[in-house]
């Protein structure tokens, strides 16, 4: 019997049945391929597992004065009414269609908008806006179990400009996806915490041997991006209309004032200055660097090298 | 099309047929796969070992009848399947974290209903999951980037009202601000947020960056939806679709520069000597590129096209025209 239709008869029958099922019909009726008790409970045990995982209880209760048996109690395995509004229920298809292919951890995110459906009246209008969090990264399943189970990863890591990966263990506590996937954790060998993006990993992620815990439950922490570090400097930086409004919606940027020539004048927060004389350069003659002179400097070296005058 | 088994077999399974049982008017083959995001083969598939299911001794009577029929998709003898089953920790999961970004969000109209339906959500949750559903949603965090509130309101009543939009565009492959008129369909991503809209001079499917949105006005006039418009699907095109005239182009970059492949979609990125990677990508246009090459100095080497160095090149000097030296 495959397991899938193991699994579905597993159901069937619990779910059918009045009374608790022993052990030695469900054996009977759905395992008959196994050939050692043993093996039996192996089965039926990951199977349970397997069950509980899409939110299924099967139970251990009393058949009679001395025997056992299993059961599912219906009344908790359904799910009741919720009482939605048409619109409370269109908001929670929403959150649900915001994932991707894929599963995190032993379910997908999207079976719980599924399940929700049979109970829905309708669809409602079509959504508007329709968020996507990719699922397919391939080191989000070790790194997704690992943090769940509280166990040590190691991995190789491409920091930003390293020419080598370097091999990182961290203690993972938190996921974030954030047009990519993150995993914030300790660095075992730097004692700090840092922010590792998923992407940036070379091959497979290794979890810790052993089913116990590595470590305690760390506090729920906000993380502190390294973009959004404390930035002491800021500069002044004059940008045509054409692209001004892009500038004014970045984190940290602010109108300052109008030019006569039309350009706009927008402070800018810099917690790095490499990056920074980068990003400028992006806009070509859409922007002038006017503050810190030492910006403005860089600014004008780059460009004269990429003219050929330097 | 999902690949098979992107969603664990038997969680769809267990979705799919209390619906079915429940929707018979509404279960075409069609329907069920459209909703569950499944191909036609895999609800077969799933059909075929639906009828293999029941329960023991397995007589014919004792099995469940699932078949295909005109079209449409019937089941019986699963009164045991009949309801949608509680959800797991890991199933709330997904709902709890995408909810909470998404009610996080300027102009979402819905964020209310959002928060009063995942307040209800805990009766929808099994028991003993629910506590462990909070703890993982403190783990799991989905951030959806910010967006200008009024652009996002203006085509968010757009799209539900189907108001045709004049829109400030600016392009960043032709570094131009463009103005033109759309039919606005669907606002996706997550960071960057694109708008998905039938450009109306040229008759074409086009998507925007709403970032690069600066002003948008309805016109007075309204459109039709197009019919068998499919968000989800739609979301899953790729962003960039080539097209014949498209230019060949190949950049060497330095690790410093590695991130620039994370970011650009391409044909190819390949580690060349040095830590170096060597990306191949088509562009319609070049204007972009130049900006890249002369943001990346010698982080890049420009391979292909001979012009695009010059271009950057071209570039840097009027730069240095707006500096006066």
């Amino acid at each position: 019997m495959d397991k899938t239709e193991r699994q579905i008869n597993l159901i069937a029958l619990l779910m059918s049945s009045e009374r608790p099922v022993s052990g030695a019909r469900i054996r009977e009726g759905l395992y008959a391929d196994a050939t050692s008790d043993e093996s039996f409970k192996r089965m039926f045990e990951r199977d349970k597992d397997d069950l509980r995982a899409l939110g299924l209880r099967i139970e251990i209760a009393p058949i009679g004065v001395w025997d056992e048996g299993y059961t599912i109690h219906r009344d908790e395995a359904i799910l009741p009414p919720l009482d939605l509004t048409p619109a409370e229920h269109a908001a929670l298809m929403l959150a649900s269609q915001a994932w991707g292919e894929g599963t995190l951890g032993p379910a997908s995110p999207r079976a719980a908008g599924m399940k929700l459906s049979v109970t829905g009246d309708g669809d409602g209008p079509s959504p508007w806006i329709l968020p996507h969090v990719d699922l397919r990264p391939p080191q989000l399943t070790a790194v997704f179990d690992a943090l769940m189970r509280r166990k040590r990863v190691t991995f190789a890591y491409r920091s930003s400009g390293a020419a080598v990966p370097e091999e990182r263990t961290v203690e993972p506590h938190g996921l974030r996806f954030r047009s990519a996937w993150y995993l914030t954790g300790l660095d075992i060998g730097r004692g700090e915490l840092r922010v590792f993006k998923l992407d940036r990993i070379d091959g497979a992620v290794r979890i810790a041997a052993g089913s116990k815990p590595d470590f305690q439950a760390p506090p729920p922490a906000p993380v502190e991006w390294p973009a959004e570090a404390e930035a002491g400097l800021q500069a002044r930086v004059a940008f045509t209309p054409e692209v001004a409004f892009l500038v004014e919606q970045r984190a940290g940027a602010r109108r300052a004032g109008d030019r006569d020539d039309g350009r706009v004048d927008v402070l800018v927060a810099v917690p790095d200055e490499d990056r920074f004389v980068r990003w400028v350069l992006g806009f070509a003659d859409d922007a002038e660097v006017i503050e810190p002179p030492s910006l403005r400097d860089v600014t004008i070296e780059r460009l004269r090298a990429a003219a050929g005058k330097a | 099309m999902p690949p098979t088994g992107s969603i664990p077999r038997l969680s769809r399974i267990l979705a799919v047929v209390p619906w079915v049982i429940n929707h018979p008017e509404q279960a075409t083959v069609e329907e069920v796969c459209r909703r569950f995001g499944l191909s036609r083969d895999q609800l077969i598939d799933d059909m075929a070992l639906l009828t293999m299911c029941g329960l023991p001794p397995f007589t014919p009577g004792d099995l469940i009848e699932a078949w295909v029929e005109d079209e449409r998709v019937v089941i019986s003898m699963a009164d045991y399947l009949d309801k949608p089953l509680r959800m797991s920790r890991w199933e709330a999961l997904g709902l709890l974290a995408a909810g909470r970004a998404l009610a996080a969000l300027p102009a979402l109209t819905e964020a209310q209903a959002l928060e009063r339906a995942l307040a209800k959500l805990a009766e929808a949750i099994a028991p003993d999951e629910a506590d462990a559903a909070a703890t993982l949603a403190e783990r799991v965090a989905i951030e959806l980037q910010p967006a200008s509130p009024e652009i996002l309101a203006a085509l968010r009543d757009a799209i539900e009202e189907r108001r045709r939009l004049r829109i400030e565009y600016y392009s960043f492959g032709r570094d131009e601000l463009t103005e033109r008129t759309v039919s606005p369909l669907l606002v996706f991503g997550t960071g960057p947020w694109y708008l998905i809209a039938d450009d109306d001079r040229s008759g074409e499917r086009r998507t925007f960056r709403v970032d690069r949105i600066r002003h948008a006005q309805p016109t007075g006039d309204t459109f039709e939806r197009p019919l068998g418009f499919d968000p989800t699907r739609e979301a899953d095109q790729p962003l960039y679709r080539p097209s014949p005239g498209d230019v060949k182009v190949v950049l060497e970059l330095s690790p410093a520069a590695s991130w620039v492949a994370e970011l650009t979609p391409h044909e190819e990125a390949k580690p060349v000597k040095g830590g170096w990677t060597r990306m191949t990508l088509r562009a319609s246009h070049t204007a972009w590129l130049a900006r890249l090459v002369l943001q990346l100095g010698g982080d890049v080497r420009v391979i292909e096209p001979d012009t695009l160095a010059a271009e950057a090149g071209d570039l840097a000097t009027a730069a240095l025209v707006r500096y006066g030296v």
